[in-house]
């Protein structure tokens, strides 16, 4: 084995993992929530990013092809090519489009009589994967110009298959920031892109409080219990929010691309063994709207919005009803005792992040 | 043979807080649906299997909120007919109808008309896990 192994440059500007040593057919290792995974590529850069995007988890390499049917991992494959294979070639009969989202297309294959479909395939036009659920396996075509945002490639491009398959095992995707307030209530901040989660989280966090997560949560149902776990990854901040607090100068970041910096947040607030633990309920559902006013405030939302808001950013709700059924239990067990506010995040906040800490508090008082 | 009224049974019913704020997620479509306090106590008579007719539902409606018998069935078809619309409930010949009340143990707040607010904001799958997903539909991605 030592003869084929070789040393990658990996302290260059795109790959920070550290001094690896991979194998000519790496392939990593870990545990997401309670489902062992492996992503496999002959292609060592490929394996590289992904051991970097998840480095929170510690990954294993492994130095041989790993048996996912032995193991029960979820296994994805990533190979490079030139053209991305066609549609039709990957999946047979007449595919439907089940989702279109920017510039990423889902196909699903239809359904067999009542059977539901478990082969997908995602095109995202510079990368492109076959996703077979019941399998629990997907294959990821990747071409050059993927390698351009690598790390887009590993938040979205490669993501959202890994969802898929987690889906099929009773894992949910919540797309969701959380932090701990200092007397240890578990808030979670729901919400489309751009509504301010990480902005929230980052400026609780500089506030004293605990941040776990700035975009995603996997709700974990078994029986009838609920767990939830954060995704631990860097926080993707905007540049400009860096600029504006400087309190932020010492966080190392990992990456920056198209106006964002990886920081590694749960490093930097001491959060890293915090966010490995699941949390069973919630204590406060804070629905963050960035908005033009100068200063911030929250206001009372009914516990029905707050619900319709989780359902809504839960990555493929839809799909598999007797998923959906069991991860609509789960989000409303994980929010039954939860009080329920709508955050306006004002102008006051980038002057002053220790702004936000004060108005969840003062609100805390009133209730 | 009298007609009842059974609820959907893709029809999955969460009470947020008791007697006064619930939702129906109805699992065939993904309608979304926010119910009042008199909306819930319908709901629920319903779903028991406690009143399984417009008239029984209609005494249920008027004993909980002290309401006038006459506006109480007036308020409690309209209802139905709303519920009907969206395919909640269905119609059904039986011999015997079951015909209970189910009263909520609390305080229930003022009394207004049920009804029913419907959300399509589930219905269609959007791919909105990542926060870089605006930036890779720009990108070129």
């Amino acid at each position: 084995m030592a003869a084929v192994k070789r040393k990658l440059n990996v302290s260059g500007p795109q790959f920070k993992y550290g001094p690896l040593v991979f194998l000519l057919m790496p392939a990593i290792e870990f545990t997401l929530a309670r489902i062992p995974l492996q992503f496999v590529s002959q292609t060592a850069v490929l394996t590289d990013l992904l051991a970097d995007y998840f480095h929170h988890y510690q990954p294993r390499i492994s130095p041989t092809l790993p048996n996912s049917t032995a193991s029960q991992a979820v296994q994805l494959t990533l190979e490079f090519c030139d053209v991305l294979p066609a549609r039709e070639s990957l999946l047979a009969g007449a595919a439907q489009l089940f989702s279109h989202t920017g510039a990423l297309r889902l196909w699903q294959q239809p359904k067999q009589h009542e059977a539901e479909s478990s082969q997908f395939y995602f095109d995202a036009g510079v990368a492109a994967f076959y996703v077979d659920t019941s399998a629990g396996c997907a294959t990821g075509y990747v071409t050059p110009a993927a390698m351009e945002t690598p790390r887009i490639l590993a938040n979205t491009y490669t993501l959202f298959p890994l969802l898929l398959l987690l889906r099929a095992r009773g894992v949910y995707h919540l797309h969701a920031a959380a932090a701990q307030s200092p007397d240890g209530q578990i808030y979670l901040f729901p919400g489309a892109p751009r509504a301010g989660k990480t902005t929230l989280a980052t400026a609780l966090g500089l506030a004293g409080w605990q941040p776990l997560a700035d975009d995603s949560l996997l709700l974990d149902m078994q029986g009838a219990a609920v767990r939830c776990w954060p995704l631990r990854k860097e926080f993707h901040l905007d540049e400009q929010l860096l600029a504006h607090w400087p309190q932020l100068a010492a966080a190392p970041v990992r990456h920056r691309y198209l106006g964002r910096a990886c920081v590694e947040a749960l490093e930097f607030f001491g959060t890293h063994a915090l966010a490995q633990q699941p949390f069973a309920n919630v204590d406060a559902v804070v629905l963050p709207q960035i908005s033009a006013a100068a200063h911030s405030r929250v206001e009372p939302l009914p516990a029905s919005s707050a619900l319709l808001k989780l359902a809504e950013q839960s990555v493929y709700l839809q799909l598999w009803r007797a998923h959906t059924a069991r991860q609509f239990a789960g989000l409303a067990q994980l929010m039954q005792t939860a009080r329920t506010l709508r955050f306006h995040s004002g102008g006051d906040i980038l002057g002053d992040p220790q702004a936000a800490a004060a108005i969840l508090r003062a609100s805390l008082k009133r209730t | 043979m009298q007609e009842t009224i059974t609820p959907k049974s893709q029809a999955s019913f969460t009470e947020l807080q008791d007697d006064r704020e619930a939702i129906i997620l109805d699992l065939e479509n993904l309608h979304y649906y926010t119910l009042n306090a008199a909306a819930i106590l319908l709901w629920k008579n319903l779903r028991a299997g406690a009143a399984q007719t417009a008239e029984s539902l209609s005494a249920a409606l008027a004993q909980a909120f002290r309401l006038d018998p006459a506006q109480a069935e007036l308020h409690t078809r309209d209802w139905l007919a709303e519920l009907a619309r969206y395919g909640l409930i269905e119609y059904r010949k039986a011999q015997t109808a079951v015909a209970r009340t189910l009263l909520p143990s609390g305080e229930l707040p003022p009394y207004e008309a049920p009804h029913l607010r419907l959300s399509n904001a589930l219905t269609n799958v959007v791919l909105s896990g990542s926060s870089t997903i605006a930036t890779a539909a720009i990108g070129g991605g």
